[in-house]
């Protein structure tokens, strides 16, 4: 019987945002130890895939904030960012605002090519609302206040 | 164990002896707040003046700064467990309680918003609620918060938006499965405070010369999962008029923004 499909390896040229989203997350632990950590949490709807980038301290009540949401079609690309309304604030105003299915968002953010997608997600995590908050927890989990009552 | 809470957008007003007169004539347990520019420190001491049943501010490891929450119960008995610049949701852990979520939100309004935008993050409002549910391994959750909505508006009753419906007998049904998804429900009792049969017609009042003006808007809300309707009762549920003393109405019977705010308090109880 001969083989029909192609090579599969060529499909994958062009990497997903979840795994550019999850390679971030696991960056992030790094950078802080695990004291502050992140999250991707995805599902699948009518052909649209949708993730949940969360910051964590899994030391404070596991708490979670979420800084955005992120979602494609069966293209990768292009994907929209669904930010957070403080850090839209920062940096929204520089991207053109989009129709999605019909509606308009006012928070969403295109990223028509994994290029532009890593330039956003950039601007996103150098925020200073990201940057805020992880610092925040960061400072809390350091303070041995905290560290003697827990 | 019934616990009061209290809802209130303060317009931005430093209205602190009103909140403190408010909360203490309703014996409020816990107090959250939206559009609250007063530094805690300051209620606090508004709040504590009296001495008995100290209040503490909640919010002190908090991202969100649309919401503020104070309580009589100590501070790490409220805990984040998941937020985001508009919500917070907490763990309420009262010894000798059962475990529930608190969810609050100040939701983006009409004048900076479209409706679109508005349903748009009622879902991500809902997924941020299942998210903490998730987390914590149960639906023990209300809702509350200025939603900039009404209870019969799409993103309040959607499916896939925060599916409040008006009826403890549907919401008991716990979910719906809309093209094969499942969505589980909340009960929305502000249904039941529309118009002025029951006393006052809303929490906002506006008249704008326009052809579609409700007048009165029930934009603040208290919404509740079925794992909690058993604990809450209707007749607990009230849109406050006065701290006791002050009435919070002009003489036409509307919110007094002179000396109060332009949204009116909720007050709720929950037998935990």
């Amino acid at each position: 019987m001969h083989d029909l499909w192609p090579e599969i390896t060529s499909l994958n040229a062009v990497r997903s945002p979840v795994v550019i989203l999850r390679e971030q997350a696991a960056l992030l632990g790094q950078k802080t130890n695990n004291i502050v950590q992140a999250s991707v949490s995805g599902e699948s709807k009518s052909n649209l895939f949708w993730y949940h980038f969360y910051i964590v301290a899994p030391a404070l009540n596991n708490y979670h904030y979420k800084l955005m949401r992120i979602h494609h079609g069966i293209d990768l690309y292009p994907a929209y960012f669904h930010l957070d309304s403080d850090v839209y604030k920062e940096i929204g105003e520089q991207f053109k605002t989009t129709d999605f299915e019909g509606s308009t968002d006012e928070s969403h953010i295109m990223a028509g090519s994994e290029t532009e997608f890593i330039d956003i997600l950039r601007l996103v995590f150098n925020s200073k609302k990201t940057i805020q908050v992880i610092t925040f927890l960061m400072s809390q989990l350091a303070d041995p206040l905290f560290r003697s009552a827990s | 164990m019934l616990i009061k809470f209290m809802f209130w957008n303060l317009q931005r007003k430093p209205l602190q002896d009103l909140v403190a007169s408010v909360a203490r004539n309703y014996d409020v347990d816990i107090l959250i707040l939206a559009e609250c520019l007063i530094p805690s420190q300051l209620l606090l001491v508004a709040l504590n003046e009296s001495h008995s049943h100290l209040y503490d501010y909640a919010s002190h490891l908090s991202q969100c700064d649309k919401i503020h929450i104070f309580t009589r119960f100590h501070r790490d008995l409220m805990p984040v467990q998941v937020e985001s610049s508009r919500t917070t949701i907490r763990r309420l852990i009262l010894p000798e309680a059962i475990d529930i979520l608190v969810a609050a939100t100040h939701f983006p309004s009409k004048r900076d918003w479209k409706e679109s935008s508005q349903i748009a993050e009622c879902s991500e409002l809902a997924n941020l609620i299942r998210k903490a549910e998730e987390l914590v391994g149960h639906l023990k959750t209300i809702l509350v918060g200025d939603l900039n909505m009404n209870p019969f508006e799409v993103g309040v009753v959607n499916a896939n938006g925060l599916h409040g419906v008006m009826s403890r007998q549907i919401a008991e049904k716990r979910t719906r499965t809309v093209q094969n998804s499942i969505y589980p429900f909340f009960y929305n009792p502000m249904w039941g405070l529309l118009g002025d049969a029951a006393g006052l017609p809303g929490t906002f009042y506006r008249s704008n010369s326009e052809h579609t003006e409700f007048f009165w808007y029930m934009f603040d809300q208290v919404l509740i999962r079925p794992d909690l309707m058993n604990r809450f009762r209707n007749s607990d549920l009230q849109i406050l008029n006065t701290d006791g003393k002050t009435s919070l109405l002009t003489s036409s019977g509307i919110p007094n923004k002179n000396i109060a705010s332009d949204h009116l308090p909720i007050l709720f109880s929950l037998d935990l």
